[in-house]
């Protein structure tokens, strides 16, 4: 059978020639998440043309969403179904069409919206990078699909950098200590540079991507 | 100081004036220079070809050749590299192994054996000219050069968009592949000219046989000189180098 | 120069010679690779304690090499745990009849691809539609090189030797697309590339990936892309197959983590790629979309023998990021192209004869006159 074959292979090799790993330099510390921490956020977004809007109440997060739908002529939405301030998203976007059916096989249903809300469970200062944990009621397809991602930021969220990524999906580990099925880190639309290396945003994925900070105790 | 020469192929049989240039300056400088007799190829053409026995036959002539005490100097990258390599061509607890390492550790490409002497880098030459310079990819990107040539008082010493980039020859390369060699000769020629030089400098007499002839062919005049022929002229009074 | 010819030993030498007498091929490429290499060299300014990172980088990967046997039977068993099924191939041959195997026994009529350079190397495409399976590449570059029946010019930019007006042309001929103005603006075009492949994303019965990663202490993979069609493959299609080159495990997710930090830099130049997966086995209960079939085929391929060599295994560190191909003269004179460089920097020298001796010529490892600067740019030169 190939496994042994290739694992026997692999073992002989060793034995004949081991490997000794030289001790690693520590990992740089990461800065630690302060009071700018918002400022670098929205610096590291900025290049990637994606505004972040800052809301210091639910009430002005729920202003800004409706803001941003109005901003991009989104006539439906999707959002998932475990989303902070999700009511008060739903009151600021009653008057466009809400697509619910996100159930198995939501692709086709996603494709046709025009607006995905989702929430960040970790966001990169260094990278502008936003953490999505997909699983029941956080469809993969949300982000994804509709030509505009809008992504929800707690304050809670903010981390340093891609370090932090191992902890994120161990906190999201399910009881027999699996890591979710799938996580996405999102740095800023979907894009390419693949004709004439000219970067076009928008190509298989959203083509923007917008960021409302919730900056209060959440 | 006594120092021991070694020569290789391509100066012996192509290029013999940058042997006498090198010999020159170092005498110049005071030092005695010995040149071991019977000197063949170092064994990089068979080590790059992946012909270990030969390699290691003409590795095994040079330890021996070079067995004496003191600096081995060496006007050209490659080939002081490839003495360098030694080493690996023996299994480590063997004589000649040992012998190996030993050598290597006193190997020296002439330009960086100069600019370790006292007194380096400046030792007084002058020649006014406008040289363009190409750093060899086999002198992995060691500034000797272009700080002794910096030190020779009217030379402008002038540095290509692209010094990184290869000149195409690559030893063997160019025999197995001419037409991709003449391709990368091609841009390197074109780059060095826009630098509208009097002259080529190179510390590696491989690369200048090779863009000396891709200049030859262009009818351009520009000669290509090894650096110790430019401190020669530099040292002998600057004297009609044209 | 003609790339849809077929490729073979004897001819590389006389095609490589007259790849580089094309004088626009010449001049994308230099344009290309002077592109990159400016937008590495300004990320890599920009990046605080960069050579520390890179170390650890190294030392990741170091960490794999030294335990490889243990840390793959590492992974399928966390793989298997998280129900992704987990498949091993000694060659080529076996991993296109498992691949093609799980295709029919799905039933697929359809597979979407990301962009994968193993899956070059195995010829996977040619394996499928044999089996009279639709396979469309739909990274935008690949899906352009597809239509062209050409191979990959660039590891990173599959496609860069494609004008705007040639992928027009192509557009229009084989797919009947043209731009809304009827011009050729890239935005346009890429808007037509979108359209067309999104239908095929959802009908697709299958998707193929490669994998950058995958941790041996979660059976998880790492998938890095800019364009949302690896995104795609691994979220709308029932069936999920990736094929990994077996070097291209890590021990941790802290490991994973270290390479991230300095891959997508090395590659573009971008601080993070616009998308990093994490796919940990197939969707789960009360998921409503992914996979619910994950499939990870493990490829040999030769590299299991380079292991034992202590000086070649330096190559199984490569973890593809494609910055040498950006300084290496010989690639940046065209000479490169007839060999589709599946297998660019410290494989190109050394990986052919060990690897894929069917697709690429003996000739071709020492078709690199130098092994200074195409050696530089590694993170861990």
């Amino acid at each position: 059978m190939s496994r042994q074959g290739i694992l026997a292979t692999l073992r002989a090799g060793l034995r004949q020639a081991p490997l000794d790993v030289p001790e690693a330099p520590t990992r740089p510390v990461s800065a630690p998440v302060g009071p700018g921490a918002w400022g670098l956020l929205a610096a590291a977004l900025e290049p990637l043309d994606v505004r972040l809007r800052l809301a210091a109440s639910p009430a002005e997060a729920a202003g800004h969403v409706a803001d941003i739908a109005r901003e991009r002529q989104a006539a439906t939405y999707a959002r998932w179904q475990e989303l902070p301030l999700g009511p008060e998203v739903d009151a600021a976007l009653a008057g466009l069409g809400r697509v619910t059916n996100i159930g198995p096989d939501c692709c086709q249903a996603l494709a046709q919206v025009d607006l995905g809300l989702t929430f960040a469970q970790a966001a990169l200062l260094d990278s502008g990078s936003l953490a999505l944990v997909s699983g029941p009621g956080r469809a993969r397809a949300v982000s994804l699909l509709p030509p505009v991602h809008l992504c929800l930021v707690p304050r809670s969220a903010l981390a340093p950098d891609v370090s932090a990524l191992p902890e994120l999906l161990r906190r999201h580990a399910d009881a027999q200590g699996r890591p979710p099925s799938c996580l996405n880190l999102v740095t800023g639309p979907s894009s390419t540079a693949d004709i004439e290396l000219v970067l076009v945003r928008g190509v298989h994925g959203p083509r923007a991507l917008e960021v409302v900070g919730l900056d209060w105790g959440i | 100081m006594r120092i021991q020469l070694m020569i290789p192929c391509l100066v012996e049989d192509c290029l013999p004036e940058i042997g006498l240039a090198v010999v020159s300056v170092l005498e110049r400088l005071g030092l005695a220079v010995d040149h071991p007799g019977g000197q063949t190829c170092c064994g990089q053409m068979a080590w790059k070809a992946g012909d270990l026995g030969n390699a290691r036959a003409l590795a095994l002539r040079s330890l021996d050749l070079f067995a004496g005490p003191g600096a081995v100097v060496c006007p050209s990258g490659s080939c002081a590299k490839m003495l360098r390599t030694y080493p690996e061509l023996f299994p480590p607890g063997t004589a000649a192994h040992a012998r190996a390492v030993a050598l290597a550790g006193r190997v020296f490409e002439f330009c960086e054996f100069l600019a370790g002497l006292p007194g380096a880098p400046d030792f007084g030459a002058g020649l006014p000219a406008r040289a363009a310079l190409h750093r060899s990819c086999q002198l992995d990107g060691s500034e000797a050069p272009a700080r002794l040539l910096g030190a020779v008082r009217g030379l402008t010493l002038l540095e290509p968009e692209r010094p990184d980039r290869c000149c195409g020859f690559g030893g063997q390369f160019s025999l197995q592949f001419p037409g991709v060699s003449a391709s990368l000769l091609e841009d390197k020629v074109r780059e060095l000219l826009a630098l509208d030089p009097d002259l080529l400098v190179s510390a590696e007499p491989s690369c200048l046989m090779n863009i000396g002839g891709g200049l030859a062919r262009l009818g351009r005049p520009v000669r290509a000189l090894h650096v110790a022929q430019v401190l020669d002229l530099g040292l002998t009074g600057g004297a009609a180098w044209t | 120069m003609d790339l849809t010819k077929g490729q073979s030993p004897r001819r590389f030498r006389a095609q490589s010679e007259e790849a580089c007498l094309d004088a626009p091929l010449r001049a994308v490429l230099d344009h290309a690779t002077r592109h990159f290499r400016a937008k590495r060299g300004a990320a890599l300014e920009a990046f605080a304690d960069c050579e520390a990172h890179f170390a650890r980088a190294r030392s990741a990967r170091l960490r794999s090499l030294s335990r490889l046997p243990e840390l793959l039977e590492e992974l399928e068993h966390n793989a298997a745990a998280a129900g992704t099924q987990v498949h091993w191939a000694a060659d080529a041959a076996e991993a296109r009849a498992l691949v093609a195997g799980i295709a029919q026994g799905c039933g697929a009529r359809v597979v979407v691809k990301g962009k994968s350079m193993v899956t070059e190397e195995i010829e996977l495409n040619p394996a499928l539609e044999a089996a009279g399976i639709e396979v469309w590449e739909t990274d935008l570059g690949e899906f352009i090189v597809q239509l062209a029946g050409e191979p990959p010019s660039h590891i990173i930019a599959p496609a860069i030797h494609k004008s705007r007006a040639e992928v027009a042309r192509l557009f229009r001929e084989k797919l009947g697309l043209v731009c809304q103005d009827g011009g050729e603006s890239i935005p346009e075009l890429t808007l037509l590339a979108r359209r067309a492949l999104r239908e095929k994303f959802l009908q697709a019965e299958m998707g193929v990936t490669g994998v950058n990663i995958a941790v041996a202490a979660t059976g998880s993979l790492v998938l890095v892309e800019n364009e949302g069609n690896i995104r795609m493959s691994t979220t709308c299609p029932p069936v999920h197959v990736a094929v990994m080159s077996l070097e291209k495990v890590a021990a941790s997710l802290e490991d994973a983590a270290d390479l991230l930090r300095v891959l997508p830099q090395s590659a573009t130049g971008q601080r993070m790629s616009s998308y990093v997966s994490v796919l940990t086995g197939p969707r789960r209960r009360d998921e409503a979309d992914g996979p619910r079939e994950a499939h990870l085929v493990l490829l040999d391929n030769g590299r299991s023998r380079v292991l034992a060599d202590p000086v070649l295994r330096e190559i199984l560190l490569c973890f593809r990021c494609g910055a040498c191909l950006n300084v290496c003269p010989v690639y940046q004179t065209g000479a490169a192209m007839p060999t589709a460089p599946c297998t660019p920097g410290p494989w190109a020298r050394c990986c052919p004869p060990c690897c894929c001796r069917r697709r690429t010529p003996a000739t071709c490892p020492s078709a690199a006159p130098c092994a200074g600067p195409a050696s530089a740019p590694a993170p861990w030169a």
